[in-house]
């Protein structure tokens, strides 16, 4: 396994997952490197798309146990950063800030399965593969899914979709 | 369409994604050409999946790629010559917290882990190892060590000099690479199926590949354990015990 091309393709998308599952950037990164470097030392064997589905369920995993249960601990480093604070993106602007808390307290709104399911659809896994990784039935994956992407729509825009 | 079962959300959702069974697929597409309200909630699902998308798009971050990179190699390779020491640097903090991350990470209540989260949650290097004195918290955080492949028994792995009250984190592993990771400062040697480690102060990994045997890990002259085709028999000072390996700590003196 060649570990650049492999981190390559695995890992901006599993950050990119595990940020828009905590929210909180640091959990993010640890969960991602994290999944990544155990993906590595045991010495993980398949093509990348397996490849792949084994770093997410691993880090979903990691963000279910460790950064999800313990929600007080995480809103008081969101509110407290122990980290020196980042400098504000300039061009990211009130709008922008709003439409992101809007699609964060959407997220919330849903399950934390559901959550997962959805983000892991929306990076183009196969609902076999979302089955293996959030242990549900892959013949319930479609119904599963088609509803959390109605609960999220709702929650996001309002708008009062039919089932 | 009267009297009949539209397609679902499910399928309707299947069939907009092209990832619909077959036999679904079929059946769908037949109900379409005939269905003008499910062609409409096809067009509205398409809608739904532009706003979701963008909606999840809109909670995405930037982030430093070539720092996790290096993080992720020195946590996954931590023996390898270090010959990246310059792309290191720039991720210096996240390069000591990978460094232990493999040690720490079956010792969900150590010290070690307790220690591990004050560095994520700070991301700083400033945060000192209980137990670091004089070598300073950076160095106390970076590990070292040595690699053997063992293709077959026997092994044996030796620790000598260890301080007074050091925990030993003792893992099976697949494949047939042993291992000592200790802190940096630590002294190592190898030799066909031996290794050996004086390890500085701090917490010790052993990794034992699981298939090898006989096994043994001696610690201050005394054999805290050895495997061999009749079964495992722990007999050091054990802290915890679980499926994947031993935790011991020497005793206080
Ligand atoms: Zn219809």
């Amino acid at each position: 396994m060649e570990f650049d091309a492999t981190f390559d393709e695995i890992y901006p998308r599993l950050v990119r997952y595990c940020h828009r599952l905590t929210g909180d950037r640091d959990a993010a990164e640890d969960a991602a490197q994290e999944a990544m470097v155990r993906l590595f030392t045991h010495a993980v064997e398949g093509p990348v798309p397996a490849l792949r589905a084994w770093a997410f369920k691993t880090a979903t995993h990691l963000v279910r146990d460790r950064y999800r249960v313990d929600k007080n601990r995480r809103r008081l480093l969101q509110e407290r950063p122990v980290a020196p604070a980042r400098t504000e993106d300039p061009d990211r602007s009130l709008e922008r800030r709003e439409d992101e808390a809007r699609a964060r307290a959407a997220l919330e709104a849903l399950s934390p399965r559901d959550q997962e399911m959805l983000l892991m659809r929306f990076e183009g896994f196969s609902y076999k593969e979302i089955a293996g990784a959030v242990d549900v039935a892959s013949t319930s994956v479609g119904t599963l899914l088609a509803r959390a992407e109605r609960r999220f729509h709702q929650a996001l825009t309002g708008a009062e979709d039919e089932a | 369409m009267t009297g009949v079962d539209h397609l679902d959300e499910a399928l309707l959702t299947a069939l907009r994604d092209g990832v619909a069974a077959p036999a679904d697929e079929s059946r769908g597409r037949a109900h379409l050409d005939a269905c003008v309200e499910c062609r409409d909630r096809l067009a509205a699902l398409e809608q739904r999946r532009t706003t979701v998308a963008a909606g999840l798009a809109s909670l995405d971050t930037s982030f430093d790629l070539e720092s996790a990179r290096a993080a992720v190699r020195a946590g996954a390779f931590p023996f390898r010559k270090r010959t990246h020491r310059a792309a290191w640097a720039r991720a210096a903090g996240a390069v000591l917290f990978l460094g232990v991350a493999t040690a720490a990470a079956a010792l969900p209540r150590s010290p070690v882990r307790h220690w591990l989260s004050q560095i994520v949650h700070s991301r700083t290097t400033a945060v000192p190892a209980p137990d670091s004195q004089a070598a300073g918290p950076a160095a106390a955080a970076e590990t070292t060590g040595v690699r053997l492949d063992v293709p077959s028994g026997p092994l044996h792995v030796v620790l000598g000099d260890v301080t007074a009250g050091t925990e030993i984190n003792v893992r099976w592993v697949p494949g047939s690479e042993a291992a000592i990771l200790a802190p940096l400062g630590s002294r190592f040697t190898s030799a066909t199926g031996r290794l050996e480690a004086r390890p500085a102060p701090g917490p010790v990994r052993v990794e034992l590949p699981r298939g090898v045997v006989p096994t043994t890990l001696e610690v201050g002259g005394r054999v805290y354990l050895a495997r061999t085709l009749e079964g495992l028999t722990v007999s050091g000072p054990v802290v915890r015990r679980d499926d994947d390996g031993v935790v011991f700590r020497t005793p206080d003196r």
